[in-house]
């Protein structure tokens, strides 16, 4: 009952304040969301859209008045995209294209962890195994009798020197 | 003041070499003479640092102009809080700065902590200590000396960058420097358990809390930096993906993955090669950190400080890695763990799986980083890799983090028995689906929002959990109800105040994910009664007005926020121009309206001359209030993780296997 209780009280926390956030899913792209995904061509290495904010930079408001306009003129994002690239070339996207070597940007980090996880896991699985073995022949193995053997005979030793003492 | 400043950092350098020399021979062949004179070694290179340091606050307060440093960063009208701040505004202070913390480390250390305990170690830390505090003060008298001269005093200095005129100036920078700084502690008790040979897990507990320490400033540094950006460089987010805030996330992450990792080794005493592997990595990137922030090396929003020390500092990393990772090479046979990995489906196998998820987001930040130049270097031609590639490609990483969080406490040690899987995972799991199918049938999207929540769901549900257990346990033990929580917090803080950190994190995961998915804005230019219409608010425009004094011009616009017909109250947004010299800085003064549900977020964008219309970008950021709320509960965690516990002195380390020839009375 209580984990039910738990459970339930859990829920409506979570669950309740994101639920405003419903109605406001999915809304048109607008100027700032297409100049977020080009990058600033100033080498202030941000966005165009956090360049024009943060300093002033013709270039940013520039790009700002071309990505409006285009928009007033129905293009779409892609399309606003394609034409900047044909202008400056492929270093105005914030995002990598997903064809070609820049592929690799995309694949590389998902690859290397997948990697990670196979390396892990075979050696996880070695390990154990490798435990499996030994643990059921701890008990008999001629090492571990003379290992016994060895201690049993330094607790005499010692038990002699106490006994000396 | 600038000689005695130039001479104490030369006489520093010296003696911070002698000392380590010292140090490493004291180790090695046991002298208490040597030892004696190189702690006195230590001891003095902290008060010459010291010594320095005033020089320099000293040459700024005098405002000597003659000294370069001082020139660049400092004018006569400015505050004298921000006086004492130019301190670490550009590279050679920072770097003076950073030696001058390594120092007074390395007394603690020494003087401290190495009285009561470790003694036999402790010249070697000392000595991995003072080496690297050697190259600092090389670099700091002989490369970018805050104490140069100009051939001329200039009647003012340039000032300091308008951006950093801030109250985040005595807490971003501070921070984060204090972050890098404080690794080399764990960092130099590793080598020194390398060099000694001593390689169980003493240099381990010997340094839980400098961890904690170097990582909750890292911590702090990185969420005053978020501060920062969202409130001050005014781009309506707080992560910008920039090189140097890259440069400042991946020692977190990396140095996050030892903190969980270290716990592994202390409680199972495996993954003794991969700790030391992580701590010099984690130290190495954050010196790289320092590198990129005070290098000026990269183009970036924190170019304040432009030097010369790129190849030195380099250097340093390289004979940082490359020394203890040959050092623990040549130990490798020393590092064999107790223990083995029992089952893939243990707590210790969730740890490594953690271990392997944020190494590998801070290798896609890194990848991110220097893809452009591969793609240079490759195609010949030059990419754009820029914030939402981050987020894209950071964003399941993250998620996946997430999930193994929720996995990791509820998952038992050694080997997890399905008893204990479905005990533990059912109420989490039913939490999660549940949480999932609510929000998917309502129709919030896009999908991966969906995905976000129900993860954050199910991990606080299975942190709760074992509150709720501990709880019980202790009700059940006569403890009063009220008293029971605060009391099972008490008594394990390691365990419930890492807990408490986790429940931070998931705090500002909801606020980012909420800011990241559902965000909108809108640009409108207005004329004075006009309206700007955003998600229920309307803001109308009132009028500029403006103040101009010796070396500010600042406009601000004033905006009457309304909702549904009732009025909320008034917003501004302006825009300064200040700066001294040539140099002009816009800075823009955001306007934010904060609620818990979401944030208004007003930038002036631009005006007309006559002042009759304005442009403003307006934003309404959801949930964003929980960032700084999950990163207030995340350093609570953290400090109750830290607090020091009595019964701490008397837990006995893990046991380890003694050989026969172990208790054989010694040979030599």
């Amino acid at each position: 009952m209580h984990r039910r209780i738990l459970a339930l009280a859990l829920l409506s926390a979570l669950v309740v304040p994101v639920l405003p956030l419903v109605a406001h899913a999915e809304e048109e792209p607008s100027v700032h969301s297409v100049a977020s995904e080009l990058m600033c061509q100033c080498g202030c290495a941000l966005t165009v859209a956090a360049c024009q904010e943060a300093m002033e930079c013709t270039v940013a408001d520039d790009i700002v008045e071309e990505i409006n306009n285009q928009l007033v003129a129905g293009k779409s994002k892609g399309e606003i995209h394609t034409y900047f690239a044909s202008v400056y070339g492929e270093k105005v996207l914030a995002l990598p294209k997903k064809s070609g070597f820049s592929l690799t940007a995309w694949t590389t980090p998902f690859l290397a962890i997948a990697a990670g996880a196979v390396v892990l896991s075979v050696v996880v699985w070695w390990w154990v195994k490798a435990r499996t073995g030994p643990t059921q022949a701890e008990t008999s193995g001629p090492e571990q009798e003379e290992e016994l053997s060895r201690y049993e005979q330094q607790v005499e030793r010692d038990l002699r020197l106490l006994g000396d003492q | 003041m600038a000689d005695i400043g130039s001479a104490a950092v030369v006489f520093a350098f010296v003696i911070s070499l002698y000392a380590a020399v010292a140090s490493f021979i004291n180790g090695r062949w046991r002298n208490a003479e040597v030892w004696a004179s190189a702690r006195f070694a230590i001891f003095v290179v902290a008060g010459l640092t010291s010594i320095a340091s005033a020089a320099l606050v000293y040459s700024f307060f005098d405002r000597d102009f003659t000294i370069a440093y001082v020139a660049e960063y400092s004018s006569r009208d400015l505050p004298a809080s921000y006086t004492f701040a130019a301190w670490w505004a550009g590279q050679a202070g920072s770097l003076l700065f950073w030696a001058w913390v390594l120092s007074l480390l390395a007394v603690i250390v020494v003087f401290l902590q190495g009285r009561r305990q470790y003694h036999e170690v402790i010249p070697y830390v000392a000595s991995v200590m003072m080496g690297i505090l050697t190259y600092i003060l090389g670099i700091v008298a002989f490369s970018s000396n805050p104490f140069d001269r100009l051939p001329f005093e200039p009647a003012d200095g340039m000032g300091l960058n308008p951006l950093l005129r801030t109250s985040d100036m005595f807490s971003h920078p501070i921070t984060l420097l204090l972050g890098y700084v404080g690794f080399t502690v764990p960092f130099a008790f590793a080598v020194a358990a390398l060099i000694s040979g001593k390689l169980d897990d003493w240099w381990i507990r010997a340094t839980r809390r400098w961890t904690l320490i170097a990582w909750i400033f890292l911590t702090l540094g990185n969420i005053f930096g978020m501060v920062w950006a969202y409130t001050v460089l005014g781009w309506g987010g707080m992560w910008g993906w920039d090189p140097v805030e890259n440069a400042s996330f991946m020692p977190w992450l990396m140095g996050t993955a030892y903190l969980h990792s270290v716990m592994v080794q202390q409680r199972r005493g495996m993954l003794k090669v991969w700790n030391l592997l992580l701590i010099i990595l984690t130290y190495a990137l954050a010196l790289f950190g320092t590198l990129l922030t005070r290098s000026g090396l990269l183009s970036s929003v924190h170019s304040f400080a432009m030097g010369s020390t790129g190849p030195l500092f380099v250097a340093l990393i390289l004979i940082v890695l490359m020394g203890s990772l040959q050092l623990l090479w040549s130990r490798r046979h020393l590092l064999r763990g107790q223990h083995e990995l029992d089952s893939l489906v243990s707590r210790e196998a969730t740890f490594l799986g953690n271990n392997l998820i944020l190494i590998g987001a801070a290798f896609a930040i890194f990848w991110g980083t220097v893809f452009p130049l591969l793609s240079e270097a490759v195609r010949g031609v030059k990419v754009g890799v820029g914030p939402p590639f981050y987020e894209q490609i950071t964003a399941p990483i993250f998620l996946a983090l997430i999930f193994l969080m929720g996995v990791c406490p509820i998952i038992g040690w050694r080997k997890a028995s399905t008893e204990n899987l479905v005990r533990n995972f059912v109420l989490p799991a039913t939490v999660g689906a549940t949480t999932f199918a609510v929000l998917y049938s309502m129709g919030l999207r896009p999908f991966w929002a969906d995905v976000a929540f129900s993860a954050v769901a199910f991990v606080a549900a299975a942190i709760l959990l074992e509150f709720w257990r501990g709880v019980r346990m202790r009700v059940r033990h006569g403890d009063n109800v009220l008293a029971a929580l605060p009391m099972l917090i008490w008594r394990n803080k390691p365990r419930y105040g890492g807990y408490i950190v986790h429940i931070g994190v998931l705090i500002m995961t909801v606020g980012i994910a909420g800011s990241m998915f559902f965000s909108t804005n809108i640009q409108k230019q207005v004329a004075p009664g006009e309206s700007i219409d955003i998600r229920g608010y309307t803001l109308t425009f009132q009028g500029l007005t403006e103040v101009s004094t010796e070396h500010t011009q600042k406009v601000t616009g004033t905006l009457l926020v309304s909702r549904n017909g009732k009025q909320l109250g008034t917003i501004e947004s302006g825009k300064r121009v200040e700066g001294h010299a040539d140099e002009p800085q816009p800075i823009t003064d955001v306007g934010i309206r904060s609620r818990p549900l979401e944030d208004l977020y007003v930038i002036l964008a631009s005006w007309t001359e006559d002042s009759n219309t304005a442009t403003f970008k307006v934003l309404v950021n959801p949930l964003m209030m929980w960032v700084w709320v999950g990163a207030t509960v995340l350093v609570v965690g953290t400090g109750i993780a830290f607090w020091p516990d009595r019964r701490e002195r008397q837990l006995v380390p893990a046991r380890e296997r003694v050989t026969v020839e172990a208790l054989e009375p010694s040979s030599a």
